[in-house]
């Protein structure tokens, strides 16, 4: 039997003005695969994604997350979707352990402090544990905000460049760590410009290059 | 360039003349008003309280910003050439001594004209306080070259003397402090050896200046553009926020703290961690608590209810950070499991229980103003969510939208929104205080209550 897609988009269409960035987008993403956006600057992956995650409003289409309408205010959808755009700010006085203490937390994760330490360790952040955000490298920043998506309960993955500002043992770790979550039965979508990773994770590519 | 400079000292004379002017009819009032050995005590201890508040406000931001600094671009190609920085950073002190003189002078003698001083002793009191400023500006220096100084307890000791200032007042505790017609001759030696001692302390200072590190004033030097550009937006809550990820920066690294309850009382614990990490805001929080208390002895009357909401609202601004970054944060929101009101009430439940605490605090100077014990009670109850409505109204602001029509103005074009956001929290602070300005009892804090209630439940609500 066919497995029912915990991420549809039918028909997504945003313009800003006379230019049409997306023109009826279909994207089915099921449990443990992963659609990756690719394509030019430009060309609609960050739209796309934000239309997806509610940080836009679509002109047209219809989004369905876990067989519910697309709504970002539903405690259900949040609980199913975790998100790293380019758009997560830190709070300035809480350290690198303790905001991931407080997302595991705020998501009821039990054996939330063992999680925490396991994605802290897999990141490369143990080290910077007690340290404020401020003070991080633009890159450790980007494994905190991905670090952020992994001790919570997710059911899809939205992941916009995941691979920015990382170094190329961070873009294998990261690489290897979306193979882990496919695996683990998650749905993955996310937009990229490393081939290697959007080859070696996606089980679909969807040029948005090639239909502007 | 000379008819510009010919204008600019043109508006500076005549807005001085009319501020001058001004102070001096107020003055006058005042001295008609004020009669009783207490009042006329009271008003000579509020000018030695706003010149040590001033004092405090100018070597608070001597600290933040270096006192020396350099711009982002002087740091990174001049500070690495092989020449001597201290001439570069000499200049660079010598200015923020000239800006501490000019900043205290005018308000100092401000103070002194409204407190009733003769001209003498407003020029005693006006040159004493620049002498003063200049003196902690140039030890701030020392103590960027030496690391660990006494200069540091500048700001915290001058805090305390201006509190206990206030709890004098507050008390009703007569020092039988008279407004000088003129300084006694050893006040002009001791203003005179102050002087003596700036220059002595400057140019010591301005000798070390070449063994500052690039560490020492690149950082300052980084905060005044962020400062300037939130400020040319008029966007107070952003220069906030430059300044809290500056103080930040300075001190990258905590001791964790983890654990705690799950759900969104996971948010709710981590404001109780946040407090028992910056004590010192609950401790201003609870001190602010004597300037209601002396508006209430300088005979305020209704007035002490504005200065409870707006204390409230300015003193409690740094326990509203969580919520500051959930609103201007998307991905942060995101990050929780629940809806976007629900996040943000967590986010609001300590600094609430303080405000009302440090309102209920304030109560006892309100009973002047109320028939029955209890309608102050009430009312203060009143102030304290008044203030935190005017707090979240502050942090929950949308920035000036240049996306927006413009309005054309000498300036250039100025998004609609840019003048009023000045304003912002202010507005709700005279919002909550009017019902209870107009008739100080306990229906019209019933009204203040609601009228709060349906600022923070809209500004809470909204996306």
């Amino acid at each position: 039997m066919k497995k029912t897609p915990v991420l549809s988009v039918r028909g997504l269409t945003r313009s800003f003005g006379d230019h049409h960035v997306l023109a009826g987008l279909d994207i089915d993403v099921r449990a443990g695969s992963a659609a990756v956006l690719v394509g030019p600057n430009g060309s609609g992956k960050s739209t796309a994604l934000k239309c997806v995650t509610g940080a836009e409003v679509p002109d047209a289409g219809t989004i369905e997350v876990v067989g519910e309408t697309f709504d970002e205010r539903s405690p259900t959808i949040r609980s199913a979707m975790a998100v790293v755009m380019d758009d997560l700010d830190f709070f300035p006085d809480l350290t690198v352990v303790e905001h991931l203490d407080l997302f595991a937390r705020a998501h009821r994760v039990e054996d939330s402090d063992r999680l925490v330490d396991e994605v802290l360790k897999e990141v490369g952040l143990m080290a910077q544990a007690g340290q404020l955000p401020v003070s991080l490298s633009s890159g450790q920043r980007r494994r905190l905000a991905l670090a952020s998506a992994f001790v919570r309960p997710r059911r899809l993955l939205v992941l916009d460049e995941p691979e920015q500002r990382l170094d190329s043992d961070g873009l294998a770790w990261l690489t290897d760590r979306l193979i882990a979550e496919k695996k683990a039965g998650l749905a993955i979508l996310f937009a990229s410009h490393a081939p290697s990773l959007a080859d070696a994770v996606g089980d679909q590519v969807i040029d948005l290059g090639a239909s502007s | 360039m000379l008819e510009d400079a010919y204008v600019a000292l043109l508006a500076v004379v005549m807005l001085g003349s009319m501020a001058v002017n001004v102070l001096i009819n107020v003055s006058h009032l005042t001295d008609d008003a004020c009669r009783t050995a207490t009042c006329t005590s009271d008003r000579v201890l509020l000018a030695w309280l706003v010149s040590g508040a001033v004092l405090a406000a100018c070597w608070a931001m001597g600290r933040a910003v270096g006192p020396v600094h350099v711009s982002p671009g002087a740091a990174s190609w001049l500070l690495a050439a092989p020449v001597d920085r201290g001439e570069l950073l000499r200049t660079r002190l010598w200015g923020m001594l000239a800006l501490a003189v000019a900043v205290t002078a005018p308000v100092a003698a401000a103070a002194g004209v409204l407190a009733g001083f003769g001209w003498p002793s407003v020029g005693a009191l006006s040159v004493g306080a620049a002498a003063t400023a200049a003196l902690g500006t140039a030890a701030l220096a020392h103590r960027q070259v030496s690391g660990r100084h006494p200069a540091a307890l500048l700001v915290p000791v001058t805090l305390l003397l201006v509190w206990a200032g206030l709890v004098v007042i507050a008390t009703d505790v007569t020092p039988g402090l008279a407004a000088p017609e003129t300084p006694r001759g050893s006040t002009w030696l001791l203003v005179g050896l102050s002087w003596v001692a700036v220059l002595a302390v400057a140019v010591s200072a301005t000798a070390l200046t070449r063994r500052l590190r690039r560490i020492d004033v690149a950082p300052g030097g980084a905060l005044v553009p962020g400062l300037g550009g939130a400020l040319a937006a008029l966007d107070l809550a952003l220069m906030y926020d430059v300044l809290v990820a500056h103080r930040s920066r300075r001190r990258a690294v905590r001791t964790p703290v983890r654990g705690g309850p799950t759900g969104l009382g996971a948010l709710v614990w981590r404001d109780v961690v946040r407090l028992r990490r910056n004590l010192g805001t609950v401790a201003l929080l609870a001190g602010s608590a004597a300037l209601p208390y002396a508006v209430d002895a300088l005979g305020g009357g209704r007035v002490v209810v504005v200065t409870v909401v707006l204390t409230g609202f300015i003193v409690g601004l740094p326990l509203l950070v969580s919520l500051r970054v959930l609103a201007r944060s998307a991905g942060m929101q995101r990050m929780f499991p629940t809806t976007v009101a629900a996040t943000r009430c967590a986010a609001l439940v300590v600094p609430a229980l303080l405000l009302i605490a440090h309102a209920l605090a304030c109560a006892w100077a309100l009973r002047d103003i109320t028939d029955l014990p209890v309608d102050a009670v009430q009312i203060a109850f009143a102030c304290g969510v008044g203030a935190l409505a005017a707090g979240v109204r502050w942090v929950c602001g949308r920035p000036p939208d240049y996306g927006r029509p413009l309005v054309s103005s000498p300036a250039g074009g100025v998004p609609t929104n840019l003048y009023g956001s000045v304003l912002r929290g202010f507005d709700v602070a005279l919002l909550a205080s009017a019902p209870m300005l107009i008739s100080p009892t306990a229906n019209a804090a019933v009204i203040s209550v609601l009228l709060s209630l349906a600022v923070l439940g809209y500004l809470t609500g909204r996306r």
